[in-house]
Order: structure tokens, then C-alpha cells, then sequence
């Protein structure tokens, strides 16, 4: 026996999707930065390989890039307060860079792993006692946000999991070393070891790639190259992770650029999408 | 207790671990695709962050969460305990062949644990389902309003037990593979198979009754 027509019906209608509103979207994103830490919401996945050092610098232009660039769905959408949130990722920076330095200055005497996106999780929840930060990265009033929201609500098993997985070198080293921080010199995005990442990863790598150019492209009055960005996506990546993203930015491109289509397109994704985190976006791009 | 134990979402990792022991000595369990548990030696994938993990994935987990039979009131504290799993097994991605299965396995094992404490604490979700849908309406085909088939859908899918809801709804509404949905539940592709035939009919059967049901309702 299979399905009756009644059956399928209901099925087809409950692959509708429905999705959180954008509030659910923030709320739960200020939650979860609040319960892991800004600093370690924001480190890029993964931190070491065996034995080997931590890439932190690499780490800290990849991080910046994504809360710059990304700003469709970073910046824009989150909880804590703009400002409060840069200013805690400032300070994370500045800690990053640290261990860093910590790790070129004395790496026989320190422990193998220092895990960046652990650090200043459990750096926030008992602060160095007031270490001199270069002012370009952390004014001292600062760091209050970052520690404020970690203290917020973090369950005893969630800080035990994160003091049991993480060796961090010990907070006190940090303030003497802090002093000759450098400005972190960006990177290129095209780091060591590509080809260590299994394919999902790459996957998602790329379309966040093309998804980030589009945005780019578009926010400085360059809407032909984000559709080409989107285009090159939606024949790459055509059931991408990043598809409604990548729906939005080119229907917001069509109707930039004055297309014909542009319309029936917006009114297609509105409709397609009607809880759409991007509806703003299109109908800022398109309905004026 | 199903001997699948090992694959429950476990809130306390270091139980997790305790199991995970007890997993490899026991020799039907071990047969399963493990679930590693501790991370052991993450990768560099630069230029990915959690939140970009969260950003672009929780339309998919939210709606997984809500298929799987998490009542509305209960979504947020479900997704945000899955993504502090995911936080936390960072390490484990390493190696995975999909972002989505990936998720889903610890979506589904959160899942689990919240429908068991919510049936432990006698919490009948099951609102009546003839009060859903249109007094009118003769058929889902009538149901005037999409939003309400969803409804009586996910009321419909509640009467099934949690496997085969799980591998009906992976199937049909999350659209994936055997493989994937064997990867996704812990369960061998066999059992995968069985289960969605199971699932299926159970599903033609209790819609029928609804049918029936509505049918003897309007007369």
C-alpha cells in the first residue's frame, strides 16, 4: 500500500517551509551569543592541527571579513547591540592576537593547543586583572559588554565542557605581552591547507564566497557584478545552503539595474518567501 | 529503553562519553556508524564562523525541529540547545560529507530528548484535531488555508511513533536520501528502508480515519 491522494496532499503541503520570524532569528542569535561567548561565536570553525600552531592571524582577517563583508545576515541581525557587539568582537580580536603572540614569543613553554574561539569565552569569565590594551583595539570600558553577555546565562555543564576542552595559556601571562600588539596585517582568504576540508565545507565556503561578492558589489552601486555573482551561483549552487540569500541579492540586483523582469521576480520571492529575513532588503531594492 | 541509547541526544557531555564506552562494548550497538563524541583533532577551515553556521542554517533546523513534532511554544529553547550542541561538537564536523545531515543528526537527538521529557512530564500536546480544520471543508484539498493542512499534518504525523515520523518525515517532507536519513538517525539503511514503508502505510491509514472521521462529522 502506498500514499492515498489525501496523504500526499497534506505531504506536499508540509514542505512548505516555514521559517522564524526575524525576531526568533535575533532572539535566538543574542542567546546563543550570550551563552558561548561573542568572541568564540565568531571564531572561525576549527582551530588546530596536531601539534601544530594556531593560524590566529589568519583567524582574525577571516573573522573581521565575515562580520564586515557579511553584513546581510551578520551584523544587521544581531541582539546585542550594534555597537557593544563590534566593540566585544574588537576586544576578541585583540585577545586572539595575543595568543598569538604569546605563541611566536615562548611557544616551548606553552601548551600545544591554544584554542582561540575557547579563550576569550573563559578570559571573560575571569578577566585578567586589568591588562593594558591597546587602545586602538579595546578601550579598557569596553570589554564590559563581552564579559556582561558571557556571564548571562552560560549553564554550569556549558562552562565545564568549555574549561575541560580548552588549555588556555594562563590569563596573567597575557597583559605583559600584550604591549607590542601590531595592527593584524589581512591575509589573503586563499590560507594553507584548502584541501584538508572536507567537501561540505568548501561547498559552503564558496557560496558564502559568491554570496559576499554579490553583497559587496551591490552596496557600492555595482548591481551587474552581483548578478553575475548571483547567476554564477545559481548555476554552481543551484540548492545551495545560501539560496534565499542568493534569491534576494539578485532580485534586489534585477530591480537596480532597472530590469524588465525585475518586478514579476520581487513579487516572485516575496511571495516564494513571505517570512523572508530579506524581505526588507527587496522591497527596499525593488517596491519605491 | 531502546538499545540505541548511545545515539540519544545527551545533555550532559560527559555522560556522552560514559556511553560512548559502554557503545563499543556492546556488539549490536557498535555496529552503527559512531557518533563521535570528543573532538579530536579539528581542522582549519578558515573563513567560517559559528554565527555564519547559524545564519545560514536555521531556517533548515528550525523547520526540521518543528516537522519532528516540537510544539510552537518550544521551538527557540529546542533550536538554541541545538546550535549549543553544534557549538560544542564544532570539532566533530570535520570530515562530514554534508552541513545538513550533520545538523539534522544532533537536531534529531535534541529532538528526542525534548519529546521524552515532555511525554515524562505528561504533557499532552495532541490539541483536537477536528477543531483545526475547517467544519466545512471535506477534504485537505478544501482546507481553505495551507497554514491549517500544515497543522493537521504535523497533528496527523504525532500519532505515529517517533521513528517511523522520523524517517517519513526525512523522506517526504525533508526530501532526503536513504543514506542520508540512515546517517541522520543512527538507524542501519535497512531499518531506514523498513521504516519509511512502515511509516507510509501507517500514514495512508491514519489519514483515511481522519477522513472518515471528518466525513461522519458533517453528516
Amino acid at each position: 500500500m502506498s500514499l492515498g491522494p489525501h496523504a500526499r496532499k497534506l505531504l506536499e503541503a508540509g514542505r512548505a517551509r516555514s521559517e522564524p520570524s526575524a525576531e526568533e532569528r535575533a532572539r535566538v542569535r543574542s542567546a546563543l551569543v550570550g551563552r558561548v561567548g561573542p568572541a568564540a561565536a565568531l571564531a572561525t570553525i576549527a582551530t588546530k592541527t596536531a601539534g601544530a600552531t594556531v593560524a590566529a592571524t589568519a583567524s582574525v582577517s577571516s573573522v573581521g571579513a565575515t562580520l564586515v563583508k557579511f553584513g546581510i545576515v551578520g551584523a544587521a541581525l544581531v541582539g546585542v547591540s550594534g555597537g557593544g557587539y563590534v566593540v566585544a568582537h574588537r576586544a576578541a580580536v585583540a585577545r586572539r592576537v595575543s595568543a598569538s603572540h604569546v605563541e611566536q614569543g615562548s611557544t616551548a613553554t606553552l601548551p600545544t593547543s591554544v584554542m582561540p574561539q575557547e579563550a576569550p569565552a573563559i578570559a571573560a569569565e575571569a578577566p585578567p586583572p586589568a591588562p593594558v590594551l591597546p587602545l586602538a583595539f579595546a578601550p579598557p570600558a569596553a570589554i564590559a559588554p563581552s564579559s556582561a553577555v558571557t556571564a548571562l546565562g552560560t549553564p554550569s555543564h556549558e562552562r565545564t565542557a568549555q574549561s575541560r576542552d580548552a588549555i588556555v595559556a594562563p590569563p596573567s601571562t597575557a597583559p605583559a605581552i600584550l604591549e607590542p600588539v601590531p595592527t593584524p596585517t589581512p591575509e589573503p582568504q586563499a590560507n594553507p591547507q584548502p584541501a584538508a576540508s572536507p567537501p561540505a565545507v568548501d561547498t559552503l565556503r564558496s557560496e558564502l564566497a559568491l554570496v559576499r561578492a554579490a553583497h559587496d558589489a551591490l552596496r557600492e552601486g555595482r548591481p551587474a557584478v552581483a548578478l553575475e555573482r548571483m547567476d554564477e551561483h545559481r548555476r554552481a549552487y543551484p540548492d545551495g545552503a545560501l539560496g534565499e540569500e542568493r534569491d534576494a541579492l539578485r532580485v534586489s540586483a534585477l530591480c537596480a539595474l532597472g530590469r524588465p523582469e525585475a518586478p514579476a521576480e520581487a513579487r516572485a520571492f516575496l511571495e516564494g518567501h513571505p517570512t523572508s529575513p530579506f524581505l526588507a532588503r527587496v522591497r527596499d531594492a525593488c517596491l519605491r | 529503553m531502546r538499545p540505541s541509547i548511545a545515539f540519544d541526544y545527551d545533555p550532559e557531555p560527559r555522560l556522552a562519553d560514559r556511553l560512548g564506552s559502554a557503545r563499543a562494548a556492546s556488539p549490536t550497538v557498535a555496529a552503527m556508524p559512531p557518533v563521535p563524541s570528543s573532538p579530536a583533532e579539528p581542522k582549519e577551515i578558515e573563513g567560517i564562523t559559528f554565527l555564519d553556521l547559524y545564519d545560514t542554517q536555521l531556517a533548515f533546523v528550525w523547520n526540521g525541529v518543528k516537522r519532528l513534532g516540537v510544539e510552537d511554544s518550544a521551538i527557540e529553547d529546542v533550536v538554541q540547545e541545538i546550535f549549543l550542541v553544534v557549538h560544542r561538537r564544532l570539532a566533530d564536523f570535520e570530515g562530514r560529507s554534508s552541513i545538513r545531515t550533520w545538523l539534522f543528526g544532533i537536531a534529531i537527538r535534541v529532538v528526542r530528548h525534548h519529546r521524552r521529557r515532555q511525554r515524562a512530564k505528561g504533557a499532552t500536546a495532541l490539541e483536537d484535531i477536528e477543531s483545526l480544520a475547517d467544519a466545512n471543508a471535506r477534504s485537505p484539498h478544501e482546507l481553505a488555508e495551507k497554514g491549517q493542512m500544515v497543522d493537521v499534518l504535523h497533528r496527523l504525523l504525532d500519532e505515529l511513533d517517533d521513528d517511523k515520523r522520523e524517517v517519513l518525515v526525512l523522506a517526504e517532507l525533508e526530501q532526503m536520501t536513504a543514506p542520508e536519513i540512515a546517517e541522520v538517525t543512527g538507524a542501519n539503511l535497512n531499518t531506514v528502508y523498513w521504516r519509511l514503508r512502515a511509516g507510509r502505510q501507517e500514514f495512508e491509514r491514519i489519514v483515511t480515519r481522519y477522513q472518515a472521521r471528518r466525513e461522519r462529522a458533517l453528516r
